[in-house]
């Protein structure tokens, strides 16, 4: 069956917040970006900002597609679970089912078949599986995901990929050292955006 | 099930629109975009501009000199 096209160019990333996933926010911001669609994250609403909930609400009902990475699971502080990214995937998987407009959630995931036995809920679905590589990450988004014309090709995404990476010492110094603040992340995005144009040339 | 396709074409937006997406006002997304274009200067290069189409200007058929001047000599004289 042919996918049915829409016109919401914003895709929700629900991806882990810690600096061994770096690499896959990049990879999935440029990957992204590449192609003609725009990341959105729960990041550009400040930590402690009022109505993080309704704010929170907002960016994921506003996004036609959502991408989920559950392959990390830890305790904060080695206490507490965090639940954060289990309840942001079960809000879009909400939205996706309840709403009226067309929307599409994909899981990522580390090892195949781990799914089943972290989120049974979800069986019969089958995650995307890239193994912590963003190269296979890029060439999953380049499977899965088309944007407005004209469509790159993996050397194009690869290219917008790497100039990107090689801005992230850089991003990150000007952040606090992290990838994972508001204004670290919009600048991400920019970065990604303005390669993009340069390389693909939308 | 296997995983589907996610397929858009809303219309892609500059770099200071995505910025204001992301929640900045007008001025701030327009000076990050700035400085994200200079960052991005380091590892890629501009895109040449497309130099504009040479358009033909219309200009009027030049008048046909004669030996006689401006007189075009008759018709009927030259099918003599």
């Amino acid at each position: 069956m042919a996918p049915r096209i829409n016109r919401n160019n914003r895709v929700f990333l629900n991806l882990p917040f810690d600096d061994a996933y770096e690499g896959v926010l990049v990879a999935c911001v440029s990957g992204l970006a590449a192609l003609g669609l725009r990341a959105r994250s729960v990041l550009e609403v400040p930590a402690d900002g009022e109505h993080r909930l309704d704010r929170l609400l907002k960016i994921v009902a506003d996004s036609g597609a959502s991408l989920h990475d559950l392959s990390w699971v830890a305790l904060d502080d080695g206490k507490y679970p965090r639940f954060n990214m289990p309840f942001e995937l079960g809000m879009a998987v909400a939205i996706a089912r309840r709403s009226v407009r067309p929307r599409r959630f994909f899981l990522l995931e580390r090892e195949r078949y781990r799914l089943s036995r972290t989120l049974s809920d979800l069986g019969g679905f089958d995650p995307l599986v890239y193994g912590k590589d963003a190269e296979r990450l890029l060439q999953l988004l380049h499977a899965h995901f088309e944007g407005p014309p004209p469509r790159p090709d993996m050397r194009q995404v690869k290219d917008v990929h790497a100039a990107v990476e090689k801005l992230v010492p850089t991003i990150r110094g000007q952040h606090g050292g992290t990838l994972f603040s508001t204004d670290a992340f919009r600048t991400l995005v920019g970065v990604a955006r303005e390669a993009a144009r340069r390389v693909v040339g939308r | 099930m296997a995983p589907h396709r996610y397929v858009a074409k809303g219309p892609a937006l500059s770099v200071t629109a995505t910025l204001r997406e992301l929640g900045l006002s007008k001025s701030d997304a327009s000076a990050l975009a700035k400085s994200v274009e200079k960052l991005v200067d380091g590892v890629l290069p501009r895109p040449q501009k497309a130099k504009a189409k040479a358009t033909k200007r219309y200009s009027a058929p030049m008048k046909r000199k004669t030996r006689n001047g401006d007189r075009a000599r008759p018709a009927i004289s030259r099918a003599a």
